[in-house]
């Protein structure tokens, strides 16, 4: 069976990684082996990666991959073993800086700035309220003044045995089954473009593909191009050109170069670029509208935002309602439970009600 | 065109032995997340804690997302932050409930429930 990485190297460090974790987390002892279990833990998680780097050959991540991972994955050993909840709320934002630079990687740049902005942002900050509220001010630099609940870790070999076997489980199996995953279809990330008439017109005027038959650049006008077809497979466009006397430049170049004549000295000639856009010889239809073929400019991509913007309301629209809808419980939820209950007597009761309370007679 | 320029443009196919170094990330994170989760008495922690496992699933789908050419998994990771977002204001809302009632943070002092 084909593995990624041989299973004996990757149970070897995730057990060495397993050992460090359990040292690392924090308990009251004369001798603190917690640096050195941070160290061993670091080593394992870090040996792994190394392993990796080498077998994946010439397709191994960026070198910025291995840069954000061990912040993140070092950062999130501190976040649990880190004794102080207020220093762990820190670690955690360090950690989903580094995770935002792995999505960055991953080419998801609007996931990026989301998870900085959002969990960074908002709702770490309520995390680093509540322990402000909760706990007390250390007095010094030691761990003394700790809680005991802060301090000890409960049952640290069991829950690291726990963990780390599910951690081996799910990378042994992985290592096995994504070599066999089937390819992608591809589609070049670029099926948003078909929901994006005014940015592939906006393209090919930019290209000066849509210029004026006197050499003179029309503004922008969606209404000279009309029923356009886009295909985002094919990367061309059907565009029907409803006023085709605007387009006469375009559309005499066009048709010489498919007679195989050289435009070259035409003293209105389209960019070479943009020429070169030109599919077939275009077509005068009985209406007197032409359609004419063309390619998209190799520039033209939809932007990540865009697909995930289409993506999130037009393929979820429903999910995207029941999450606000939870939201908006979660926040009354929060409300409720957290409110402060005040006792009143039965006569303030009755006072507050019939609001005869104050006014200094009470 | 520059080159760097060009590769953010053309979006190729990500090898899958490159899937495989995000993944052993995401399970990594959600593992240290896990242990910190169940080791650890501080309610607060705790729920750090949580969070660090979405994390490391939401690692996960944007890398898949990214294999597979497709923004699905980048949409899920909006969704996951919106539920986190909302479990971490009822966690938060729980523990300030806790913590007057009985000033300590500890799991274990809430070990037995009362009707």
């Amino acid at each position: 069976m084909e593995h990624v990485l041989s299973p004996i190297i990757l149970y070897a460090a995730i057990a060495i990684g397993a050992v460090g974790v359990a040292l690392a987390l924090p308990r009251k002892a004369n001798v603190n082996p917690q640096p050195l279990g941070a160290l061993i833990a670091a080593a394992g998680i870090g040996g792994l990666i190394a392993v990796l780097a080498m077998v994946a050959g010439d397709d191994r991540p960026n070198l910025f991959f291995y840069v954000f991972a061990f912040i993140a994955l070092g950062a999130a050993l501190r976040v649990i073993t880190h004794p102080r909840p207020i220093y762990s709320a820190l670690y955690f934002i360090l950690s989903i800086l580094a995770s935002a630079g792995l999505y960055l990687l991953l080419d998801a740049e609007f996931m990026t700035f989301a998870l900085i902005i959002i969990y960074a942002g908002a709702i770490l900050i309520t995390y680093l309220f509540v322990i402000m509220l909760a706990t007390t001010a250390p007095s010094d630099e030691g761990y003394e003044d700790l809680e005991e609940y802060d301090a000890v870790a409960r049952e640290p070999v069991i829950a690291t045995g726990a963990g780390f076997l599910v951690l081996a489980i799910l990378t042994g199996w992985l290592s096995v089954g994504v070599p066999h995953l089937p390819p992608p279809a591809y589609k070049g990330g670029d099926e948003a473009l078909a929901q994006l008439p005014l940015k592939v017109q906006q393209a090919f005027d930019e290209v000066g593909l849509l210029e004026h038959a006197d050499g003179e650049m029309l503004p922008f006008d969606p209404g000279s191009v009309a029923g356009t077809y886009y295909d985002p497979l094919t990367r061309q466009a059907q565009l029907l050109l409803a006023d085709p006397s605007r387009f006469r430049g375009m559309l005499r170049q066009a048709r010489a170069r498919a007679r195989g004549e050289d435009v070259s000295e035409d003293a209105d000639a389209l960019s070479p670029e943009a020429a070169a856009l030109v599919v077939n010889e275009p077509v005068t239809r009985r209406d007197g509208t032409v359609v004419v073929l063309v390619s998209f400019p190799e520039s033209l991509r939809a932007r990540n935002i865009e697909s995930v913007g289409l993506e999130l309301i037009g393929g979820h629209p429903l999910t995207l309602e029941m999450a606000g809808i939870i939201l908006l419980l979660a926040m009354l939820g929060a409300v409720v439970l957290a409110r402060k209950r005040i006792d009143l007597e039965q006569a303030e009761k009755l006072a507050a009600a019939t609001g005869t309370l104050g006014g200094g007679h009470a | 065109m520059s080159d760097a320029m060009s590769h953010f443009l053309a979006l190729t196919p990500m090898a899958d032995v490159t899937l495989y170094h995000y993944l052993v990330v995401s399970a990594a994170m959600f593992a240290l997340g896990l242990v910190g989760f169940v080791s650890r008495r501080n309610m607060i922690v705790m729920f750090l804690c949580t969070e660090l496992m979405f994390q490391g699933a939401g690692l996960a789908m944007i890398a898949f997302g990214r294999r597979w050419m497709d923004h699905n998994g980048e949409v899920f990771v909006i969704f996951v932050l919106t539920i986190a977002a909302a479990e971490a204001a009822l966690a938060l809302a729980l523990v300030v409930l806790l913590y007057r009632k009985k000033h300590s943070l500890d799991t274990e002092a809430w070990a037995q429930l009362r009707g």
